[in-house]
């Protein structure tokens, strides 16, 4: 591991990772908790998201005013997000004011107040969320994806809730479900950037140091897949078409072969569905695939905007170039292009404080090691035909397909026998 | 290739006047403009050819054109086929787009340094396009579909409704994609005829941030450039006062009320533009202004903020709102009450602070990635004829004072050309509560 690396664990189980970047001024902090959507209670649909929204309403230190205007006045781009598996508060800054947003953020983590009227407020917020994703079929078709294709699963989870759920949730329910499930044990602190690495681990076990709490790091393994198809209707000017395949999770031997699979298949304006469905058949404007891996199982997920008349054709050619790739792989041309273009991104992403901080913190987070920006290239170079071939064969996709689509077009129009066809 | 809807800058042709050691800047006989500033830490380079024509410079009934353009310019040249563009990105590993705006039409790459010379050929040739008529019709039908697109996204809905009724006739209320009956109707021989005319070398800066060979860029400029003809580009813009007004359009199908309120400010040139852009933060920024205490942190909108959008000669703030209906009235009244304060009382010290805090934090923090550098520079150059180092940048930032906030407000006071508009389900009386 190069010096510029950094990892800490403190006594309470809280650990830091970390990566010094030369020529930097910013410096990006991320805080997560394994504590997301999945953890939601039945009819409790949103509670996660909507507590982490009530952190920053104020703590037994600070008022919400008091508590935005310090992190205002340190300049720092805030950015918090609660998501399926994980919560992750954080922002970007200049190096001087990380030490004051470690405090910060630790007032916020371990002592937020959850006052009644702040509660109240971010639930008109959120419900008020629920419905502009409504007018948003792109977004919304993705949720919509997700519950059809893992079912009952808390993976399945809405992370906003709907508007019964959010309206039944409680200030308690809030407060309870922080207090139980964020933990030294199973958070994480990442820094990228600009910073001085003793400076780093004093401030954070001064502020940390004697937060306390148990929480194991347990991960959900999703129910085996079904392939299923759902339509829904909705008044739109696109049919917004979403698809998903069963795929490989973080650390898995092949997560690099599904990388650049994904990247051949739907990656960029050269990729395959980009050439079939927009360039040589003006279908859509919008066609893509990316690869999103999850702790114990991942998905490549697929989309395609265009108008309802056009879509049965459009579903048609992509699933045709499914089964093309199913049943032929890729060629070596096609990867060799593709690690060109992982492996220049690699480079320009390592030019990014947040980009990096993210990298990190993601490989910790699932595989408890560090790599630096010269590992991944290797492992990028290392993928041949021959492991994508055996990623298809392990995860062939059209045997987990999931189609879910949004607009006015009925499924029988839009997908019919198309699937027994492939 | 994405449309950019908040509007980057434009046009002048002045000397050199940012000529500080850090940076490059020359021009070609034909008249290409180069700029271009060396990042010493980094591995990439980021090239941009910035052509100074968009929306406003269309006429109305080729609106959408320059967009529409743009979208050609990837279907192939007189040396390569549409396929060889994309695959020849493809394996320099460029991180490639292009956008069009109501300013400028931008083509750019962020590339390994050792890429440049091959980046630079590819999009030079590329801003030669074939304009093939069989590759002109299949490509309507993506832009067809990315109207479609447009107007299943309230905020995209919402700022074509802002614009064209903030400018009325004026081009600047054009719609950057265009309408279904102006692009059904586009004939190729007007868009070559809009291409001859409007891409020529003296229209156009090329413009460089990263790690690149001083010498070489000239050479390379020259190579993919030099043989173009000049021409009479030019653009007709001046300042522009809105009447005010209220429009509100009915669409059922949305849930939430998306909401605008539009005001003029300072354009792209003015040198009030630091002050102006701090006090678009004190009013709307996404934490901390006073629409995020007023109308967010009292639960009447999901979302509230304000953004400065300065063009050649005139420029706008745009204030946008999502709010449930039941919440709609009191989150457009709150706002209304807020732009009125600002008016009569300006600012305050300590949000000023604040406000200035989180601007030059968010400068700095740009600078690092060789792309943004690439496009702020374009941005200062293009707009004010300076290139501005990022210390510049935060020490005009720092020098801004209340007292400067104030003429600026002086100068533009929010609720005198106030235009309001909205797209959701309410009826206009509804709405203003009337």
């Amino acid at each position: 591991m190069a010096e510029q690396y950094l990892t800490h664990r403190l006594a309470n189980g809280l650990e830091i990772v970390g990566q010094r970047m030369r020529g930097m001024r910013s410096v990006a902090l991320g805080f997560q908790v394994n504590s997301g959507a999945k953890d939601d209670p039945p009819g409790r649909a949103g509670l996660a998201h909507l507590s982490e929204y009530v952190l920053f309403q104020g703590t037994e230190r600070r008022s919400d005013r008091d508590l935005t205007e310090a992190f205002d006045a340190l300049g720092i781009d805030r950015d918090s997000h609660t998501d399926i598996e994980w919560s992750r508060l954080g922002g970007l800054m200049l190096g001087e004011s990380l030490d004051g947003a470690l405090e910060l953020f630790a007032d916020v983590v371990r002592r937020p107040a959850f006052p009644d009227e702040g509660f109240e407020r971010m639930r008109s917020v959120v419900l008020q969320e629920i419905r502009k994703r409504q007018d948003e079929p792109a977004r919304l078709v993705f949720e919509l994806l997700r519950r059809t294709f893992y079912g009952d699963s808390p993976l399945g989870n809405s992370i906003l809730g709907t508007h019964d759920s959010v309206s039944a949730i409680t200030v308690e329910e809030a407060r309870e479900v922080h207090r139980q499930s964020w933990a030294p044990t199973n958070s994480l602190i990442a820094v990228a950037g600009a910073f001085d690495p003793d400076q780093l681990v004093a401030a954070v076990e001064a502020h940390f140091g004697d937060w306390t709490g148990e929480r194991p790091m347990e991960r959900l393994t999703p129910p085996p897949p079904r392939p299923t198809v759902a339509v829904f209707p909705k008044d739109t000017q696109q049919e917004h078409i979403a698809m998903a395949f069963r795929c490989v999770p973080h650390g898995h031997p092949l997560y690099d072969a599904a990388a650049l699979l994904v990247e051949i298949f739907g990656g960029s304006m050269n990729s395959r569905l980009f050439r079939e469905v927009r360039e040589q058949r003006g279908l859509v404007y919008s066609v893509g695939a990316r690869f999103d891996p999850g702790s114990r199982a991942g998905a490549v997920l697929m989309y395609a905007g265009t108008t309802p008349e056009r879509s049965p054709e459009t579903v048609t050619v992509m699933l045709e170039e499914l089964k093309k790739l199913q049943l032929h792989g890729v060629t070596e041309a096609e990867l060799e292009r593709a690690k060109i273009q992982l492996k220049s991104e690699l480079v320009m992403r390592g030019e990014s404080t947040s980009a990096r901080m993210r990298s990190i913190l993601t490989t910790w987070w699932h595989e408890r090691t560090l790599r630096t920006v010269a590992e991944v290239k290797a492992r990028i170079e290392a993928v041949t035909t021959d492991s994508i071939a055996r990623l298809l064969e392990e995860f062939p996709p059209l045997a987990t397909l999931t189609i879910a689509a949004l607009g006015p077009q009925t499924e029988e129009k839009l997908v019919g026998d198309a699937l027994a066809r492939s | 290739m994405q449309t950019n809807s908040t509007p980057p800058p434009t046009t002048t042709t002045s000397t050199p006047a940012g000529a500080s050691a850090d940076f490059y800047a020359e021009r070609l006989p034909n008249g290409l403009q180069i700029i271009a500033q060396p990042m010493p830490d980094v591995e990439s380079v980021a090239v941009a050819f910035a052509v100074v024509t968009g929306a406003r410079d269309e006429p109305r009934e080729l609106m959408g054109v320059s967009h529409f353009l743009e979208h050609m310019l990837f279907k192939g040249t007189a040396r390569r086929r549409a396929e060889d563009i994309s695959r020849e990105f493809n394996e320099i590993g460029a991180d490639f787009n292009a956008f069009t705006s109501h300013e400028w039409t931008v083509y750019y790459a962020r590339v390994l340094a050792e890429y440049l010379p091959r980046a630079v050929d590819l999009l030079g040739d590329m801003l030669r396009p074939r304009l093939d008529a069989e590759e002109f019709a299949r490509e309507r039908q993506v832009i067809l579909e990315e109207i479609a697109r447009a107007e299943d996204q309230p905020g995209h809905v919402l700022w074509d409704v802002a614009m064209r009724t903030y400018f009325g006739d004026n081009p600047l209320g054009h719609r950057v994609l265009g309408t279904t009956e102006t692009i059904s109707a586009l004939r190729v021989e007007q868009m070559r005829d809009y291409h001859a005319r409007r891409y020529v070398p003296n229209n156009i800066v090329m413009a460089v941030a990263g790690k690149f060979d001083r010498a070489q860029l000239r050479e390379l400029a020259e190579a993919a450039a030099g043989s173009w003809t000049p021409g009479e580009a030019g653009r007709d813009a001046r300042p522009y006062r809105p009447t005010p007004r209220v429009v509100v359009e009915r669409r059922p199908e949305f849930q939430q009320e998306h909401i605008g309120l539009l005001f003029p400010s300072v354009s792209m040139q003015d040198e009030d533009t630091y002050a102006a852009h701090v006090l678009t933060m004190v009013l709307g920024d996404t934490t901390g202004s006073r629409l995020f205490w007023a109308v967010y942190q009292n639960g009447l909108a999901e979302h509230v903020s304000s953004s400065l959008a300065d063009f050649d000669a005139t420029g706008l703030v745009l204030t946008y709102a999502s709010a449930a209906p039941a919440k709609a009235p009191a989150a457009l009244a709150s706002i209304r009450a807020e732009l009125a304060a600002l008016e009569r009382a300006g600012v305050g010290e300590d949000e000023l602070a604040r406000a200035k805090m989180k601007l030059m934090s968010s400068v700095v923090m740009n600078g690092e990635a060789s792309d943004r550098r690439m496009f702020n520079l374009a941005t200062s150059w293009l707009s004010r004829g300076r290139l501005e180092t990022l210390d510049e940048q935060v020490d005009r930032i720092k020098a801004v004072t209340v007292d400067d906030v104030g003429r600026v407000l002086e100068r533009f006071p929010p609720t005198r050309d106030l235009v309001i508009v909205a797209v959701g389900p309410m009826a206009e009386a509804e709405l203003l509560g009337t």
